[in-house]
């Protein structure tokens, strides 16, 4: 981990506070720079995470029942072998996205440990 | 896509999984979409949507799984099915070690492989899990 200082306005920076832990996410996922249909639940996510949720908020959270069923008829193509291009490349974003909030769950569930 | 599984099938299937993967034991609390009950045998192969024919999946086990019902032995070059949850034991065919899953049988080698259960992505958040004591 690496510490880092910026420079930014002061309502900026208010706003930063209150989302302090979740901000290296927000960052990360606003960086990866999503394409494809994926970028409807990073858009979810990133609202999600701009509402300041707590630890256990985070470890409870999950993609909409739309984006959820979004995948499921992803994941019907790709077993019957009839992903197109866009598809596929839509379920690696998904993937992407999958292995952030990972990561992010389990800093949510350290922090929830060390309370 | 007529194979519409029922709610209450839904329910029985991630209870009966402890709400895991039963690929590569990712608890359903840490993932971002929910798992997905999997066609063991996929539909277009004659596969029922029942009971005995789901599994518990995570999305990138779905996913890398596919069409495919096995591959060939790294080892032997044979084709083998995969590891098949309905009808033998995860501790049977795997072992966890260094946060890495490690095959003990053909059909496990066959679903290391084409599951890749083990890439980079993969091995960073068991290697997380443990140090939170998620593991
Ligand atoms: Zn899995």
């Amino acid at each position: 981990m690496v510490q880092m200082t910026i420079q930014v306005s002061d309502e900026l920076a208010q706003r930063c506070k209150s989302i302090g832990p979740w901000l290296s996410t927000i960052i990360e996922l606003s960086l990866t720079g999503f394409k494809t249909q994926a970028v409807a639940a990073v858009t979810e996510i990133i609202d999600f995470l701009c509402k300041n949720p707590d630890p256990d908020e985070i470890t409870d959270f999950h993609v909409s029942e739309s984006a959820q069923s979004r995948l499921r008829r992803l994941l019907a193509l790709n077993e019957a072998d009839c992903l197109s291009l866009s598809e596929k490349a839509e379920l690696d974003e998904l993937q992407r996205l999958e292995h952030i909030i990972i990561m992010l769950k389990i800093n949510a569930a350290k922090l929830l440990h060390r309370e | 896509m007529s194979n519409s599984i029922s709610l209450h099938l839904r329910k029985f299937i991630a209870e009966r999984s402890l709400n895991r993967c039963e690929y590569c034991l990712l608890p359903q609390a840490l993932a971002l979409h929910k798992h997905e009950p999997d066609h063991i045998i996929p539909v277009q192969h004659g596969g029922e949507t029942n009971k005995e024919n789901l599994a518990f999946s995570c999305m990138r086990c779905n996913r890398n799984k596919g069409p495919n019902v096995g591959s060939f032995d790294p080892e032997t070059g044979k084709l083998v099915p995969f590891y098949n949850p309905r009808k033998q034991n995860w501790d049977e065919h795997f072992k966890i070690k260094d946060a890495i899953i490690i095959p003990l049988t053909p059909e496990a080698r066959v679903t290391v492989m084409i599951f890749r259960l083990n890439n980079e992505d993969r091995i960073t958040e068991r290697k997380c899990m443990k140090e939170a004591g998620l593991l």
